[in-house]
């Protein structure tokens, strides 16, 4: 069969989102371990990917998805408990699966599947697999190969009291089976024979032969489809209906027929008022598949037209009252323009249940390796975010739930001691905020100590001790996420993806997103991650320094205050500002830092714009807009740009991020001080 | 006789959850020169859609979820305005029992997996060729 890349890809994808289910299936499964349901849909997807794979020719990817397919026919007949071993053989049997159509979509022909995993998988199918081993360590010490295991099956085949098989430790302490012969017939005598002499296939050869005898004929088939149906064919009563042609044999010719049977003479689709077969590609579905990057482009092309539209804006606004048809077709523009960009927007968001739908086999895998016992509770799944997102946040959200269970949870013992279940508890949830999405994954461990994080990060030469130690509680916990703050645990197999608590920080802040850590101790850490909706377009304040004018993502924002300088502090000289009651805050002061010249409270108008961990000084707030982001080309040694947009008037504006910018200043004020 | 004969525009309905193998048979159903496909997703999606309008041949997978196969065949015999419609089985194997079962229950022909353009030719050959002898 000629491999047609365009049907590869569409076996890989569908091959992916089966693979994916199928995972999910066997966590669950572990939980039911009876579920009939479970067990027939993980057996359907191996026997679907073979199915597939034959008809690709990719026959190391069938021969691998035998395996598992055969395992799964055992166990939902319930001829094998499922066990945990069993599903972890399911898991990484799945992996090498997902490796294998990796290497479809490159457009090879996959490599066999590991040796090793694939025997164990065999013989995770084998009834008495722990019995068959030991039996041969006892008879075989020397070549111990699994196939020589499998004659053990017939154990309790020939029937019972013509030999007895026991479990005994040997001498050397380990467990071996011991094969008693008792009075035996041949066929039991010529079974130990087989067995000491490793003839492994006999079990295989007769499994085969049986198998070969079960396989039907196409002569043997219609043979029986004669005895059945005599001269007729199945579905047509005796005697047939006279005459038919193919398509009328098939149609209701003896029941009242919807429409009369065309004239054998005409064909069909002259009288099939039918779709159009080639627009239907997706059959029955009523999604589509289209190329992200498609989507990236219309995506683009509306950006482009939100500043088209804020462009003609604000000319017509020039205009005002001039033309009344003139502002209300500026009007009507506007809205629809809103709503395409609405629809738009809504085509690129994605459910986090696809980000999900990984954690449950890290949690698992986690805890097993650890030794911990965790219970995964996953709520929001339906919140849909930006593609974007969710694509970027794999990575660093699985890092979150490694670390919560390498640091944050307790093993059971500790848990116990601290009166605490043994089993713990990692919830991972998304909420819809507005325009914003939250995600937390939050466990009930044994939370962060911060003096412990300073005192780490001084260890690793982050900060000295006295920068340290005027650092607040939230900002001690936050500097676990510097570049170089990683515990020798972290660099462990657990945490070993490349993606440290750093990473989880930059790609949070390149999603225009804000990273909170909340930690209680003895009760455990929430680390919360809050995402604009889309990415689409970045809804700005634009505020004026002097002469310039800067954006300011509207999300980054708490509130405007008018800036009183009786509730301006100094201390060891940082400006911190009073903000209500009990809120102290950094006062950065962005015309020291932007223009090299400190605002003058008093000599000129200042207002302050408060925002997570700053407020920050301006001269004048101008009021909000709709924008598009434009990457900048150029990186600057200080880098507190989101980008730049244009505005309505055609203007060039940059983008602060204030979440740099408080980096920044903080940074700042302890170099100098 | 057989698939010389017959009308290559009679309306095929193909039956499969995976849809690769659904663009994987009509492949191989275009290649013998039928262009006139539709598709199902299961035994029910199936039925709705025979049950809408008149289809003259069925080819389903035995192992879907929401209705088999062969419960899809069983559903197609009883009804009276569908009991016609000839249905060749897709099976990952051909284990007597299964088809022996499949032959009692109505079904015209079955095909192991994975196939060729060639074997499915032969395979609907036999069964027009069995449809055509019935109706002389």
């Amino acid at each position: 069969m000629n491999m047609d890349q365009e049907l590869v890809q569409e076996y890989v994808n569908e091959a992916r989102e089966l693979l994916e289910q199928a995972q999910q299936d066997a966590l669950a499964l572990e939980g039911n371990p009876n579920d009939d349901a479970l067990l027939a849909s993980l057996f359907r997807a191996f026997h679907t990917l073979k199915g597939g794979a034959g008809f690709l020719g990719a026959q190391s990817l069938v021969d691998w998805t035998h395996h598992l397919e055969d395992l799964l026919d055992k166990l939902r007949a319930h001829a094998l408990p499922v066990t945990s071993t069993r599903i972890d053989l399911i898991l990484r049997g799945s992996d090498v699966i997902a490796t294998m159509l990796d290497a479809l979509e490159a457009g090879h022909m996959p490599e066999p599947g590991p040796e090793a995993l694939g025997r164990e998988i065999r013989q995770a199918a084998e009834p008495e697999a722990d019995a068959s081993q030991a039996l041969v360590a006892a008879a075989e010490p020397e070549d111990r190969t699994p196939e020589k295991a499998r004659p053990a099956k017939r154990q309790d085949a020939p029937g019972a009291g013509r030999y007895r098989a026991t479990q005994q430790p040997k001498a050397d302490g380990s467990a071996g089976v011991y094969v008693e012969q008792t009075p035996a017939t041949g066929a039991v005598a010529d079974y130990i024979d087989d067995m000491l002499a490793g003839e492994s296939e006999t079990a295989d050869e007769t499994a085969a032969g049986a198998d070969g005898e079960d396989e039907i004929t196409d002569e043997e088939f219609e043979r029986y489809l004669d005895e059945l149906y005599g001269g007729a064919a199945p579905g047509i009563t005796s005697p047939p209906p006279e005459a038919i042609e193919p398509r009328t044999a098939a149609g209701p010719e003896s029941a009242p027929a919807p429409e009369p049977a065309p004239d054998a003479a005409r064909p069909a689709p002259a009288t099939a008022p039918m779709p159009d077969a080639g627009s239907r590609r997706s059959g029955g579905e009523a999604t589509l598949r289209v190329e992200a990057a498609r989507l990236d482009e219309v995506m683009n092309q509306v950006g482009e037209l939100v500043l088209l539209r804020n462009r003609y804006n604000a000319a017509v606004g020039v205009l005002q009252g001039e033309d009344a048809q003139l502002s209300r077709i500026a009007r009507e523009l506007d809205l629809t323009v809103n709503d395409l960009q609405t629809s738009v927007m809504r085509l690129r968001m994605q459910p986090c249940r696809r980000l999900f739908q990984a954690m449950p086999r890290v949690v698992r895998d986690a805890a097993r390796q650890l030794g911990k016992q965790v219970r995964l509770v996953l709520s929001g799944e339906d919140v849909e975010i930006d593609k974007t997102v969710i694509d970027a946040l794999s990575g660093p959200l699985t890092h979150l739930v490694r670390n919560s269970l390498d640091h944050g949870i307790e093993t059971p013992d500790e848990r116990k001691t601290a009166g605490k279940p043994e089993q713990a508890t990692l919830k991972l949830s998304a909420v819809h905020l507005g325009d914003r999405v939250r995600l937390e994954v939050s466990d009930d461990g044994r939370g962060i100590n911060a003096q412990k994080v300073a005192q780490k990060a001084v260890e690793k030469g982050l900060l000295t001790t006295a920068d340290a130690a005027r650092l607040t509680e939230q900002e001690t916990l936050e500097l676990i996420f510097r570049p170089g703050f990683s515990t020798k645990e972290q660099a462990s197999e657990l945490s070993g993806r490349g993606v440290g608590m750093d990473v989880v920080r930059e790609t949070v802040r390149s999603l225009r997103g804000r990273l909170e850590v909340h930690t209680d101790a003895g009760k455990g850490t929430t680390i919360a991650m809050e995402f604009p909706l889309t990415l689409a377009v970045l809804p700005v304040l634009y505020a004026k320094l002097r002469r310039d004018t800067y954006a300011l993502p509207v999300s980054a924002i708490e509130t405007l205050l008018d800036i009183d300088p009786a509730r301006m502090n100094t201390l060891h000289s940082r400006v911190l500002y009073r903000v209500g009651e009990r809120d102290v805050i950094p006062l950065i002061d962005l015309g020291e830092i932007l223009q090299g010249r400190p605002m003058c409270l008093g000599a000129e108008p200042v207002e302050g714009i408060l925002t997570q961990g700053g407020v920050l000084l301006f001269s004048e707030v101008l009021g909000n807009e709709d924008c598009v982001v434009k990457p900048l080309d150029f990186i600057g040694d200080h880098h507190w740009y989101q980008g730049a947009s244009l505005s309505g008037q055609g203007k060039v504006i940059l983008i602060l991020d204030p979440q740099a910018m408080v980096r920044h200043a903080n940074e700042r004020d302890m170099a100098q001080s | 006789m057989g698939i010389e004969k017959v009308d290559k525009n009679i309306r095929i309905l193909v039956v499969d959850d995976f849809s690769t193998m659904r663009r994987i048979v009509r492949n191989l159903l275009r290649e013998l020169g039928f262009n006139n496909i539709e598709e199902a997703e299961n035994g029910q999606e199936a039925l709705h859609k025979l049950r809408a309008k008149p289809f003259d041949f069925v080819v389903s997978d035995w192992n879907m979820p929401v209705m088999q196969g062969i419960d899809l065949l069983r559903e197609i015999r009883s009804d009276p305005r569908l009991k016609a419609i000839p249905v060749l089985m897709v099976t990952a194997e051909a284990k007597r029992d299964n088809i022996l079962e499949a032959a009692k229950a109505g079904v015209n022909g079955y095909i192991v997996k994975p196939f060729t353009a060639e074997t499915l030719k032969e395979k609907l050959d036999a069964i027009f060729k069995r449809l055509q002898t019935a109706q002389n």
